[in-house]
């Protein structure tokens, strides 16, 4: 094995405050998407992908990194019907069937 | 036999294929290293299958295969950023036909190149949030007609002026604290304030920067920090870092 020709960068400031280069931390998702997004070195590949054509990128993941106020300002509130994101999809799911179930057993209860 | 793609990561200097081995790239496959000229391309194969055009641009609407993607592409960036300082990130998703229009990519580009890592060379960037502390309004006065209309509605629009000009005052309270760090960096950039929900914090994000910072002047500029968070006790400081110079390695011509 050779040695590496820069040894790995850790500097004494990183061991004072605790961060560790390199190790995985859980970082915020916001803050991953707000980097790798929208920064870093923006050049076409051979692949086109036009993330402003994307809806989903568009909207949903630009709006993390932007006000939720500012969006409903502009007209930009899908989330407050969208399951995925104002409750989890599965006990939506789940409590519509149990309700549908219910509504059964009192409508039979009537005739 | 699947078509495949050159997905690339970064492009850096005296970046060691060793540290970076056995590291499993977005897609699954093992992270390597390119070369051209004195650059380093960080790189993996991807299968068109799921990261050809048609099938990005079904994958990108979900979001969770763009967490499981973008922290995967964030890993790699890290770890190839604790190797060296002059290391460029590439945006997600920068998919090339093959290793070699990679590398031919990396010479129509190498003036370019060699200025960003030069400006973020011996640099770390780091993450600047600050919170406005809530602060509790003052009891209004009940006065001797507290119960008639007028008088409510006086108190009310006392109290959201109140509050109004509370926000004022922090924003542009923000705004010098913004000012009094940038002299201890090399360069700055400012973020969009993120959402409340997403930082499960209560106190609004007053301030969202990003600085670049020389190595050698780190102690300057956390010894600054501490400093404006005496200064500034209405708000709280959150630092974080280092990061890999998303923010700053980019490229001067689009």
């Amino acid at each position: 094995m050779t040695e590496p020709t820069i040894a790995p960068r850790q500097t004494a400031m990183d061991r004072r405050h605790g961060f560790v280069s390199g190790a995985p931390r859980p970082e915020g998702l916001a803050d991953i998407l707000e980097r790798v997004l929208d920064k870093g070195i923006i050049i076409a590949g051979d692949i086109r992908v036009n993330l402003l054509d994307i809806e989903l990128l568009t909207v949903k993941i630009r709006l993390l990194v932007v006000s939720v106020d500012k969006a409903m300002e502009m007209g930009i509130d899908w989330w407050t019907r969208d399951p995925m994101l104002s409750g989890d999809a599965e006990e939506l799911a789940d409590e519509n069937r149990k309700l549908r179930q219910r509504v059964e057993e009192l409508e039979g209860n009537r005739d | 036999m699947t078509e495949t793609g050159t997905y690339l990561y970064a492009v850096g200097r005296h970046l060691d294929d060793e540290v970076l081995s056995g590291l499993e790239g977005v897609g699954g496959a093992a992270v390597r290293t390119l070369g051209h000229r004195d650059l380093i391309a960080v790189v993996s194969t991807v299968e068109l299958d799921d990261f050809g055009e048609s099938a990005l641009r079904r994958n990108l609407e979900n979001l969770d295969w763009v967490e499981i993607t973008a922290r995967r592409h964030d890993e790699v960036v890290r770890r190839a950023a604790a190797i060296t300082t002059a290391l460029a990130p590439f945006r997600l998703v920068t998919i090339y036909r093959s290793d070699d229009a990679v590398r031919d990519r990396i010479e129509t580009l190498y003036d370019d190149l060699v200025l960003a890592l030069d400006r973020v060379d011996r640099r770390s960037e780091w993450s600047v949030k600050v919170f406005s502390r809530a602060r509790s309004m003052p009891p209004a006065p009940v006065a001797a007609d507290a119960a008639s209309g007028v008088a409510y509605l006086e108190r009310r629009r006392a109290e959201i002026r109140g509050r109004q000009e509370a926000a004022v005052d922090q924003q542009s309270l923000a705004d010098q604290l913004f000012w009094d760090l940038v002299p201890a960096a090399a360069a700055s950039r400012r973020l969009a304030p993120q959402d409340q929900r997403l930082t499960a914090r209560r106190e609004a994000m007053a301030l969202n920067v990003t600085f670049l910072v020389d190595d050698d002047r780190c102690t300057e500029f956390f010894e600054r920090v501490d400093e404006l968070r005496r200064n500034y006790p209405s708000f709280d400081i959150e630092v974080n870092g280092p990061w890999p110079p998303y923010s700053f390695a980019v490229l001067d011509k689009p």
